[in-house]
């Protein structure tokens, strides 16, 4: 067993270039390895496997390391010894002697912690040294025995002791690792003999037949004084595993066929993969390769993506792709991070569906299901004049893709007409998430760049950084008078300028109609002049009494009193929808209901069906 | 002995919800678990309101009495944290390190340890939502990917990258990353292409609820004072470091912070359910080591200043 260990040692240290390295990794992660063994997240019952599957895990996962490479002669055949797998082990850097020195881990010389009872006062010297790494909890007894300490001058501020600036701190600039291995490396040929054994010294790898060791030894291994307690739980889960352990056949061992025919038959009957099988399998399918999508037409350009019109090989729907560059340093930019998480956790009809992700060193390239235009394009093609029934059918999609979202806590940010897709059933769904983020809390402050000015709410434009769900309203609120009056509501080009559009329409804000305001530096400073509201009718006159209504409740100035988007899907004004639409199911799309039909608008001229796919512009905003 | 004396005596009495003789019972129990005074003292200083006691029981976490839930409210609060608490289990490693070959849990404390000074260091600083997103994706990466010790760093350096591009409003950026990483240790190609396996391996899943997230919901509902809850915020942050107190569930853990913050600066606790009580028991340990290099006034002082400020 030990020669096998040290077998593999050898041949975790194998010798590589780094080029060859970089790229296996590369590879290595269009694929997770299909044959790692773990399923999920690993229970405790991992804790369970006897040694030698220990060692088997450690052959086929592949190991991310920079480790340095020492022995270069012989390590191929080793390898192969040790099966195929272990040649995805990956590793980035040859012969870098520093990191080696550093590299020790030996239980026997792991740094000893006083107990929390206060027994010793006096406490190894590498304490003072690696200040650092205890300085929270160690505060009291370095106070008493080193009072010239700069670190606790008189000038401190109190919170600075809670976690203590780095630059004051002597071992700040040492390398992390060599705050890791310090205190534990003695001897050199302890050094020297640790580098053979790196993998094997682990005892949670290799051997969980010598558990009962490790849990001996572990009374020195503490390391904080936070684990001293963990001694006996930590103990008692042992105990409780080896009862367990016990308690299976005595030989578990299966014979090599035996699992090859396993593995014909599904693995798991219940129907639950792993993530990680569950990603092989979707791999080996085609998805999260490029070479599954045909690019048809460019759709559109921006600063850092493109979105093209493609066709997926795999199902032959049409599919949009974007295409984000990945030319600058800064690796994934947010936006594309954002929006990628949070698209990941929405599943709704009245949301885009991205289908895939397909992320290479040059590009990350997002695919999305393909709708015809968006609602910008939908208006243009029908003469900016909608049929009422659709502004209705439109904006009640709306809500109930944004209620989806602020349910979840996740705000658009950037609601515009560009940014709302239609396919030719009608189906409207909400689009780039590039500005969108989850708000967790209710104080956290965030940029006031965001939505494109035309429907930016007041607060906003008046420099607000605390805004929650109802910044995504006035938006909602702009685009359902748009929809029934044909053109933009507020169509401003600068700050000032959309604020006075704003004024101008609804009225100078009031102790009424915005407390707020009247204690806004901005407000006060651009001291705009007193105007009287515009009844709501004069601007948009195809708009029934409850539609006025409802707009008037969505364009209020004080941000708390504008209408949720779940009270708005319940207002008067889809009654006329009838009562099953609330009841649908979020992945249901309205117009499963028989009783939903899209009209013929009344200004749409059947010359642009077939051209409006591609018109220019298309989705632009999409990029920004 | 004083820190154990709240573990032997937690003042389990259970306080009615709007609990007029909350003052007296107060003041009772103050003298009988330890002195104190010293510390009301500093905390009427630093909050107006801290020796009235003003908070409910979050009507999610307690077991014994399955309260009607909140009416419903227009900002979706209550339903989101429904669904956050229902999400926990997916994005909660336990055991992350059993599969790991080189890495143990003190070279992860050791690893959580950086992450926090770097982001107590930088500036402008970085929400503690930052780091604890950054933690856990150390954490669901080591479950999955055997790691070198020595890409230990760049993995935490990468998780925090990631972290600050999801949470911060202005993100890190890659050279300042590998800056603060041991001087010449790591490239910015190297972050890169750890960013995108991390990523992959993720599967983009960076929406997590992270005990923090519970934490800021439960003070801003369940109205503890400002003292209370940055006493518990640093107890999280802290614990952060600890393997074994991380493998307890988020959402148990931040109303164990709050509960016991509370016990210390407020003097009540409220009934829980035994998941909490298990975390409390824990998180104790942790506080104890706390209060033992500073007092207790001094750690109040401290927090408040950290996180209130």
């Amino acid at each position: 067993m030990k020669k096998i260990k040290r077998r593999l040692s050898l041949t975790l240290r194998g010798g590589r270039g780094v080029d060859e390295s970089l790229s296996e990794l590369a590879e290595s992660m269009n694929i997770e390895e299909s044959n790692a063994k773990d399923n999920g997240w690993p229970s405790r019952s991992g804790k369970q496997k006897g040694s030698s599957k220990g060692l088997s895990k450690a052959e086929s996962a592949a190991i991310v390391t920079l480790q340095p490479l020492m022995e270069v002669e012989g390590s191929l055949s080793k390898k192969h010894q040790l099966g195929p797998n272990i040649s995805r082990m990956v590793s980035f850097f040859e012969g870098d002697q520093k990191i080696s020195k550093h590299f020790i881990r030996g239980k026997q010389h792991y740094r000893t912690m006083p107990s929390l009872a206060r027994k010793s006062k006096t406490e190894p010297d590498f304490f003072l040294n690696d200040g650092a790494s205890f300085r929270t909890l160690d505060k009291g007894r370095r106070m008493r025995k080193s009072e010239s300490d700069s670190f606790f001058d008189e000038g401190t501020k109190a919170s600075d002791k809670l976690f203590p600036i780095p630059t004051i701190d002597s071992n700040f600039n040492l390398p992390l690792w060599r705050r890791l291995s310090k205190g534990r490396m003695k001897t050199a040929e302890f050094h020297s003999s640790s580098r053979l054994c790196i993998v094997h010294e682990n005892a949670r790898l290799g051997s969980d037949g010598e558990s009962d060791q490790t849990s001996g030894t572990s009374n020195d291994d503490v390391h904080s004084p936070v684990k001293l307690r963990h001694k006996y739980p930590l103990q008692r889960r042992l105990s409780e595993d080896i009862t367990k352990r016990l308690s299976l056949p005595a030989d578990i061992h299966l014979p090599d066929n035996f699992l090859e025919k396993r593995s014909l038959s599904p693995p798991f009957p219940e129907g639950r993969l792993s993530r990680r099988m569950r990603r092989a399998s979707l791999h080996e399918i085609g998805f999260g390769k490029m070479e599954s999508y045909t690019k048809l037409d460019k759709l559109g350009e921006g600063t850092y993506a493109t979105v093209f019109k493609g066709k997926s090989k795999l199902t032959d729907n049409l599919v949009a792709l974007k295409e984000i560059r990945l030319e600058h340093e800064e690796g994934a930019p947010c936006t594309a991070i954002r929006e990628v998480s949070l698209l990941k956790d929405l599943k709704h009809a009245n949301i885009v569906t991205l289908h895939d992700i397909i992320h290479t060193e040059k590009s990350l390239t997002l695919v999305f299901e393909y709708l015809e235009k968006d609602l910008k394009q939908y208006m243009d093609d029908c003469g900016n004049i909608m049929s009422m029934t659709n502004v209705k059918l439109f904006l009640y999609q709306l809500l109930r893709g944004l209620n989806y979202c602020h349910r979840r806590r996740i705000l658009h940010r950037d609601l515009k007409p560009q940014n709302l897709l239609i396919n030719e059933k009608g189906e409207l769904k909400l689009a780039d998430f590039g500005l969108a983020r989850a708000k967790s809390v209710p104080t956290k402050t965030y940029s006031n760049e965001v939505v494109t000015l035309w429907y930016r709410p007041p607060d906003v434009l008046l420099g607000s950084t605390e805004y929650s769900t109802p910044i995504d309203m006035w938006g909602v609120g702009c685009i359902f008078y748009e929809m029934s009056a044909g053109r933009p509501l507020f169509p401003g080009s600068t700050v000032e300028d959309e604020l006075h559009l704003i004024f101008k329409t609804l009225g100078t804000p009031t102790a009424e109609t915005w407390p707020g305001a009247m204690t806004n530096e901005d407000f006060l400073m651009y001291n705009f002049p007193h105007y009287e509201p515009e009844p709501l009718v004069n601007l948009a006159p195809r708009l029934d009494a409850d539609g006025q209504d409802l707009a008037s409740k969505l364009l209020q100035y004080e941000a708390k009193w504008r209408i949720s988007a779940d009270e708005a899907m319940k207002h008067p004004y889809f009654n006329t929808l009838g009562p099953r639409i609330h009841k649908l199911p979020d992945t249901a799309s309205i117009f499963t209901l028989d009783e939903i039909r899209l009209a013929k608008d009344p200004g749409y001229k059947s010359s642009s069906v077939g051209s409006s796919g591609v018109g220019k512009g298309r989705r632009q905003s999409m990029l920004f | 002995m004083f820190p154990s004396a709240i573990a032997m005596k937690p003042a389990l009495k259970f306080q009615s919800r709007r609990g007029s003789d909350g003052e007296t019972s107060d003041s009772d129990h103050c003298e009988d678990i330890y002195d104190v005074s010293p510390m009301l003292g500093c905390t009427d200083a630093l909050t107006s309101e801290a020796a009235a006691p003003k908070w409910s029981v979050p009507d999610q976490m307690v077991v014994d009495s399955p309260a009607p839930l909140a009416p419903a409210d227009p900002t979706y609060l209550d339903e989101w944290f429904l669904m956050m608490k229902s999400n926990e289990v997916k994005f909660h490693p336990v055991q992350s390190l059993n599969n790991q070959p080189q890495i143990t849990p003190e070279m992860r404390g050791l690893l959580v340890r950086w992450l926090t000074q770097v982001c107590q260091t930088v500036r402008p600083r970085l929400l503690p939502e930052t780091l604890f997103l950054a933690v856990n994706i150390v954490d669901r990466f080591l479950a999955v990917t055997p790691l070198g010790l020595d890409c230990l760093q760049l993995l935490g350096a990468t998780a925090l990258f990631i972290a600050a591009k999801m949470e911060e409003v202005h993100p890190l950026c890659a050279e300042e990353v590998v800056a603060m990483c041991d001087e010449g240790q790591y490239t910015r190609g190297q972050l890169r292409m750890l960013e995108r396996r991390v990523l992959s391996t993720l599967g983009f899943h960076l929406t997590v609820p992270t005990s923090i997230l519970f934490l800021e919901h439960l003070a801003a509902h369940g109205q503890y004072d400002q003292l209370t809850s940055c006493l518990a915020r640093h107890l999280l942050v802290t614990s952060l470091q600890d393997y074994v107190i991380c493998q307890h569930a988020p959402s148990s853990l931040a109303l164990a912070a709050l509960n016991l913050a509370s016990s210390l600066v407020n003097n009540m606790r409220m009934n829980t359910c035994p998941a909490v009580e298990r975390c409390i028991l824990d998180l104790q340990v942790v506080l104890m080591t706390m209060m033992d290099s500073l007092p207790l006034p001094d750690l109040l002082v401290a927090c408040y200043q950290q996180y209130c400020q």
